[in-house]
C-alpha cells in the first residue's frame, strides 16, 4: 500500500510528440484513480511511466515517498494488468497466476498453492487453473490476469483499459467486480480508460486528460456536474453536453436571439457585452408544450430512444439543443416546444481559453474545479 | 447491362448445351487426375526405388518389386569400414551445427527483433543473400583457406562452424519473423513483474517460438546431412566423413555404381531423416508463419 505522486513529468517521444507535458499529480493510498482522457491524450504514457516502461524526460514519481523515476521496473513494486491481459498461452492459467513468484525464485509448491488461494478468490478454481489461457473466455482470462496481479502483492495496481475487449454486458458485470475487488483489497490503483462511463462509475477521483495535460482533476461528480472547462463537459457524459454561444446584455444570456437568465451565482462574473458559452447537460433542460419564462423556444428535430428517456434534439434559431425527455412527454417531430435550462446547472464558460467563467486565466492544469453554485 | 444491338444469332458454340458442358467438365477433370498422377509419378519413383532395391540381389535402376528378394545386401555393406561410422559422423556433425545455429539464431532474432537499430532490415537481408546465395561453390577458396589459417582443416570444429555460418543468418530470419509476431504486453508484463533480459528469453520467448526453433533445428539437420562439398573440402581423414560423402565410396574405380551397396545404403541414410521429421512434427508441430496462431 502506498501513495502516489507525480511531479512535474513530461515525456517527448523521439519525433517531437509531447505525450506528457510537466504533469502533476497525487494518488492517495488505497485510492480508485482513473485517467480519462481520448486516445493520444497521454493516459497510457503516464501509466507507462509510473510501471516504469516509459522513461520520462523529466520529473519525477514518487511512490509511497520513494523516488522510483530511475528505478526499472521490477524495484518498484506495482502490477500492471494490460489491455490484452498478455496471459503466455503456453503456460498453464494457473502457471500464469504464479508467474511472478516464479520470477522470485519461490518453491513449485508455495506457488501452486498462491495460485489456488488467489484464483479462489476470483472464482478461478478446479480444472481451470490446468487449461491454457487460450482455452478460456474472455472474462475468465481477464480475471486470470487480476490473480497474477494480485498474486504479485504490490503496492500499486495500474490498469490499462482492462474491460474493453470485454463485450458489453459482461464489461458492466467486470466493473462492478473490479471496484469489490478494489475496496477489499485496498490496493492504490490507477486507472487507464477512453470510456467516461467506466471512469464515472469506478473512481473515487480521476484525471481528464487532452494533450499531455491534466484538464481536470475531480471527483467523478463533479467532473459531471461541474465540468472545468468546454473539453471536459464535452468529453464526458453519455449525451454530450450543450455548449451554446451566448452574450449578456441587459442582465441577461441572449442565446440566438432569445433571451435566458443568468444564475445568482454567475452574475457577479459577468458584464454586458460579455460573449461567453453556455453549458447545460440534456438532463438538466426541462421541455415544455406551453410557454416557460425565460425560456428558449424552437422546434423538434430529431427523436433518439435512449430506454426510459428519448433524446430530443431541438432547433432554436440556428443553434441545435438537446434535452432529454420521460416517456410520457416525448413531442413529435416539428412541435414547437419551449426549453428552460435548470438554473442551478447552467455553466458558463469563457469564450477564448473554454475555462470556466471566474477561474483564473491562466489555466492552471491540475486546478481542482471551481464550484460556481451555492451548493 | 444493356442490349443495344441484336441478340447474337443461335448456334452451338455460343450456347453449348447442358450435356456438352458435362463432357467438357468431365474431360477437363481427367485432363487434371492424369497430370496429377503424372507428377505424383515423378516424384513417388525414386522412393519406390529405394523401398526395393535394398532387397533386391541384382537390382537395376527400375523400380521393380525385388525379382530375387534378399537381405544379403546390408551384411555387405556393414564390411565397408567406413559405412556405418559414416552415419554417426552425419548425426554428430548435424547436431553440433543445429546446436550451434539455435543457440546463436534465438538471441540473435530476439534482439533484431526488439532494438531498434538504423539499417536493421538491410543487415539482415545482406546477410542472408550472402550466406544463401553465395555460399558453396563460390566461396569454397576463400572458406578453405579461412579454415586452413584457422588450423582447423580435418576437425569437425571446422565443418560445424562453417555449415553454422551460412545457416545462421537465414535462422537468424526465420525466427526473427516468430518473435516479431509475440505482443509486446508478454514482455512488459513479465518485466513489471521484475524478470530480466535472459529470463523473459527463457521463460517466454523462447516458448513461445517453439514452433520456430523446431523448424529451424529441422531445416538445419536436413541441409547438414545432404551437404557434401563443406565435409568433402574440408575433411581429409576417410574415417571421419559423414554419409553424404561416404556415399561415393560404393563406385567402382571405373565409375560404375555398385547399385546393391548405393540403394541399401541410401535407405539406411534416409531413415534418421524420416524419423527426426516424425518425431519433432508430432513433438512440436511445425508452424512456419509466426503471425498465424495454430
Amino acid at each position: 500500500m502506498a501513495d502516489l505522486e507525480i511531479r512535474g513529468l513530461t515525456k517527448i517521444f523521439p519525433g517531437g510528440m509531447r505525450a506528457l507535458d510537466g504533469l502533476d499529480l497525487q494518488i492517495k493510498d488505497g485510492e480508485f484513480f482513473a485517467l480519462l482522457g481520448p486516445s493520444g491524450c497521454g493516459k497510457t504514457t503516464l501509466l507507462r511511466s509510473i510501471a516504469g516502461l516509459e522513461t520520462p524526460n523529466s520529473g519525477q514519481i514518487l511512490i509511497g515517498g520513494r523516488d522510483v523515476t530511475r528505478l526499472p521496473p521490477a524495484a518498484r513494486d506495482v502490477a500492471m494488468v494490460f489491455q490484452d491481459y498478455a496471459l503466455y498461452p503456453h503456460m498453464t492459467v494457473a502457471d500464469n497466476i504464479a508467474y511472478p513468484l516464479k520470477v522470485r525464485r519461490v518453491g513449485r509448491k508455495e506457488r501452486r498453492e498462491t495460485a489456488e488461494s488467489v484464483g479462489r478468490s476470483l472464482q478461478i478454481q478446479g480444472a481451470m487453473l490446468d487449461r491454457r489461457p487460450g482455452q478460456l473466455s474472455g472474462g475468465q482470462q481477464q480475471r486470470v490476469a487480476l490473480a497474477r496481479a494480485i498474486a504479485y502483492r504490490p503496492h500499486v495496481f495500474l490498469f490499462d483499459e482492462p474491460l474493453s475487449n470485454l463485450d458489453a454486458r459482461l464489461r458492466l458485470e467486470a466493473r462492478t467486480f473490479l471496484k469489490q475487488l478494489q475496496r477489499e483489497l485496498g490496493v492504490t490503483t490507477v486507472y487507464v480508460t477512453h470510456d467516461q462511463a467506466e471512469a464515472l462509475a469506478l473512481a473515487d477521483r480521476m484525471a481528464v486528460m487532452d494533450q499531455g495535460r491534466i484538464r481536470q482533476l475531480d471527483t467523478p461528480s463533479n467532473c459531471f456536474l461541474r465540468p472545468a472547462n468546454t473539453f471536459v463537459a464535452a468529453f464526458i457524459g453519455s449525451t454530450p453536453m450543450n455548449l451554446l454561444p451566448a452574450t449578456v446584455q441587459d442582465g441577461k444570456f441572449e442565446v440566438a436571439g432569445q433571451k435566458v437568465m443568468i444564475p445568482e451565482t454567475i452574475r457577479a462574473q459577468v458584464s454586458a457585452g460579455d460573449t461567453v458559452i453556455l453549458g447545460v447537460r440534456p438532463e438538466y433542460v426541462s421541455v415544455s408544450p406551453t410557454e416557460l419564462p425565460d425560456s428558449l423556444t424552437g422546434t423538434v428535430r430529431v427523436l433518439e430512444n435512449l430506454g426510459v428517456d428519448s433524446l430530443v434534439t431541438i432547433v432554436v434559431g440556428d443553434l441545435r439543443v438537446q434535452a432529454t425527455v420521460p416517456e410520457e412527454r416525448v413531442p413529435a417531430v416539428g412541435d414547437r416546444i419551449w426549453l428552460a435550462p435548470d438554473q442551478r446547472r447552467l455553466l458558463a464558460y469563457r469564450q477564448d481559453d473554454g475555462e470556466q467563467v471566474g477561474a483564473p486565466t491562466v489555466a492552471q492544469s491540475d486546478a481542482p474545479a471551481r464550484v460556481p453554485s451555492a451548493e | 447491362m444493356v442490349r443495344d444491338h441484336p441478340a447474337p444469332t443461335p448456334g452451338p458454340t455460343q450456347e453449348p448445351s447442358e450435356s456438352a458442358l458435362l463432357v467438357r467438365r468431365f474431360l477437363s477433370r481427367i485432363g487434371f487426375y492424369v497430370f496429377v498422377v503424372i507428377v505424383s509419378a515423378f516424384f513417388a519413383l525414386p522412393m519406390l526405388w529405394l523401398v526395393f532395391a535394398p532387397f533386391d540381389a541384382h537390382p537395376t535402376l527400375a523400380a521393380t518389386p525385388p525379382s530375387s528378394p534378399t537381405l544379403a545386401n546390408f551384411p555387405d555393406l556393414l564390411k565397408d569400414p567406413y559405412a556405418l561410422p559414416s552415419l554417426v559422423n552425419s548425426v554428430v556433425l548435424a547436431a553440433a551445427t543445429m546446436v550451434l545455429v539455435v543457440a546463436a539464431a534465438a538471441p540473435a532474432a530476439y534482439a533484431l527483433s526488439r532494438v531498434r537499430i538504423p539499417g536493421r532490415d538491410l543487415l539482415l537481408y545482406v546477410l542472408l543473400l550472402f550466406s544463401s546465395v553465395v555460399t558453396g561453390t563460390a566461396a569454397m577458396v576463400p572458406l578453405f583457406l579461412l579454415v586452413f589459417d584457422l588450423g582447423l582443416i580435418n576437425t569437425y570444429i571446422g565443418v560445424v562452424l562453417v555449415l553454422a555460418g551460412g545457416l545462421t543468418p537465414a535462422g537468424i530470419f526465420i525466427l526473427k519473423d516468430f518473435v516479431d509476431s509475440m505482443p509486446k504486453s508478454y514482455e512488459e508484463s513479465a518485466r513489471v513483474f521484475g524478470a530480466g533480459s535472459f529470463q523473459i528469453l527463457r521463460d517466454i520467448v523462447l516458448p513461445y517460438a517453439r514452433p520456430g526453433l523446431a523448424v529451424i533445428a529441422v531445416w538445419v539437420v536436413v541441409n547438414v546431412w545432404s551437404n557434401f562439398l563443406i565435409p568433402f573440402i574440408l575433411l581429409r581423414d576417410p574415417g571421419m566423413l559423414p554419409a553424404a560423402v561416404v556415399v561415393y565410396n560404393f563406385y567402382t574405380e571405373g565409375g560404375q555404381a555398385n547399385l546393391r551397396l548405393i540403394s541399401s545404403f541410401g535407405l539406411l541414410y534416409s531413415i534418421p531423416v524420416v524419423v527426426m521429421y516424425l518425431f519433432v512434427n508430432r513433438r512440436y508441430g511445425f508452424r512456419f508463419y509466426g503471425g498465424i496462431k495454430g
